[in-house]
């Protein structure tokens, strides 16, 4: 829907981050762009991903190659801790069930 | 508030160059930046400190005041103020000049710390523009996430509860139908901003506790009624507790032991009420009875012998 759809230009002109900089992004996969009647726009649910990356990449100078493993590694840490989570709540049911 | 020495923070020496502090910053920062670790309150913390240590050894103007009081320069500051009679510059801290003026002025310094100073000592908060220099960067706060634990009959109607997330009163809606694992975000109550920056969000999950009488599957529940063997042969009535009234039951004749009955819209509602709800799922279990007396035995034999005839 168009509502959701943030024009790239806007959201780099407001936040002061260089349009190739977002492109590089959207070709290593980092975050997706939408092109339509071709203008690119960002998804709404991209912006906090986007906002993330380009405080990674502009407060602490780490380049697209470095933000792609920093991804792979927080992807993991979520699973990680998402696993751990089910085992605790498994724990948990168990333990209740016990008492 | 203890004097932070922000040359330690990053490791410097007092005649560091723009480029030494830039660097420093940088390789303290890709270790303790939040982003880098979600849900560490002590790398933010950490990072909080480097950030606002680069954000006045990073500025020239900062960086000499900072240099020129030192350990004392709050204190050397108020002093100079006081010397000229010209409190105006720190009127936000204290209510008058001279000695009287420092007890409030040192009180300004013990709640929030440095960045409540250099807000009022350089005038505005810290918001400055990507790829500035030394100007801050707005910096969102960190997002908390808390558990909520609710019991199956907590998760099945709406109620209001007071929550207590660090030290903040936050009164929330339970909707009806909350499913185990269900995350909810609270915009705003989350960890302060960086350099006005906003709040974090804070994020609840719903943990329902296992209940001894009933089993949730989505917004089916389950549950095992005993009859006894006289009931399961011939047949009658039973009161079955839902997870809000009682119902009254017809058991059929012959009815076998793990035969199921379902209970249509007796299951959990739908979340928020949208849509219809669950069904109850009753399995029969048939009590054999252990223990006979003489004349019951004699009549269970009795059956026994007829059905062998039969």
């Amino acid at each position: 829907m168009k509502e959701e759809l943030i024009a790239l230009e806007i959201f780099c002109h407001h936040c002061q981050v260089e349009l190739t900089f977002v492109k590089n992004l959207s070709e290593s996969g980092l975050v997706e762009l939408i092109e339509e009647e071709e203008k690119l726009f960002i998804p709404s649910y991209e912006i906090d991903q986007l906002e993330r990356l380009t405080r990674l990449h502009y407060d602490i100078g780490v380049n697209i190659e470095g933000l792609e493993a920093i991804q792979h590694l927080l992807n993991k840490l979520k699973q990680a801790r998402e696993e751990l989570k089910r085992a605790e709540n498994e724990i948990a049911y168990w333990k209740q069930l016990a008492k | 508030m203890e004097f932070i020495d922000y040359y330690k923070i990053l490791g410097l020496s007092k005649s560091a160059g723009a480029d030494e502090i830039k660097k420093a910053y940088r390789k303290l920062a890709r270790k303790f930046h939040p982003d880098l670790n979600p849900d560490d309150a002590e790398a933010q913390r950490r990072f909080q400190e480097i950030n606002e240590a680069h954000e006045v050894l990073s500025d020239p103007e900062k960086r000499k005041k900072y240099d020129k009081y030192g350990k004392d320069w709050k204190h050397a500051e108020a002093y100079e103020q006081a010397g000229t009679g010209a409190g105006g510059g720190f009127s936000g801290f204290g209510r008058g000049q001279g000695a009287e003026g420092f007890e409030d002025f040192s009180e300004g310094f013990g709640g929030s710390g440095f960045s409540e100073f250099f807000e009022h000592l350089f005038g505005g908060s810290y918001a400055g523009s990507r790829g500035g220099g030394g100007g801050g960067v707005r910096f969102k706060g960190q997002d908390l996430k808390a558990t909520v634990q609710l019991s199956l009959r907590d998760a099945y109607t709406s109620h209001k509860r007071t929550l207590d997330v660090n030290g903040k009163k936050i009164r929330i809606t339970v909707h009806e139908g909350v499913e185990d694992g269900q995350t909810i975000k609270i915009k705003g109550y989350g960890q302060p901003g960086m350099n006005g920056g906003p709040p974090g969000d804070l994020y609840l999950t719903f943990q329902v506790l296992p209940d001894s009488h009933f089993r949730r599957v989505g917004k089916h529940l389950y549950k095992d009624i005993p009859i006894n063997l006289y009931t399961a042969v011939l047949g009658g009535e039973i009161t079955v507790d839902t997870l809000d009234s009682k119902v009254k039951l017809k058991v059929k004749p012959g009815t076998q032991n793990g035969a199921k009955v379902k209970l249509k819209g007796k299951g959990f509602p739908a979340y928020k009420g949208k849509g219809e709800p669950g069904d109850l799922y009753l399995t029969y279990n048939v009590s054999i009875p252990s223990s006979l007396t003489e004349k019951e035995k004699a009549l269970f034999e009795e059956l026994a012998n007829i059905n062998k005839k039969a």
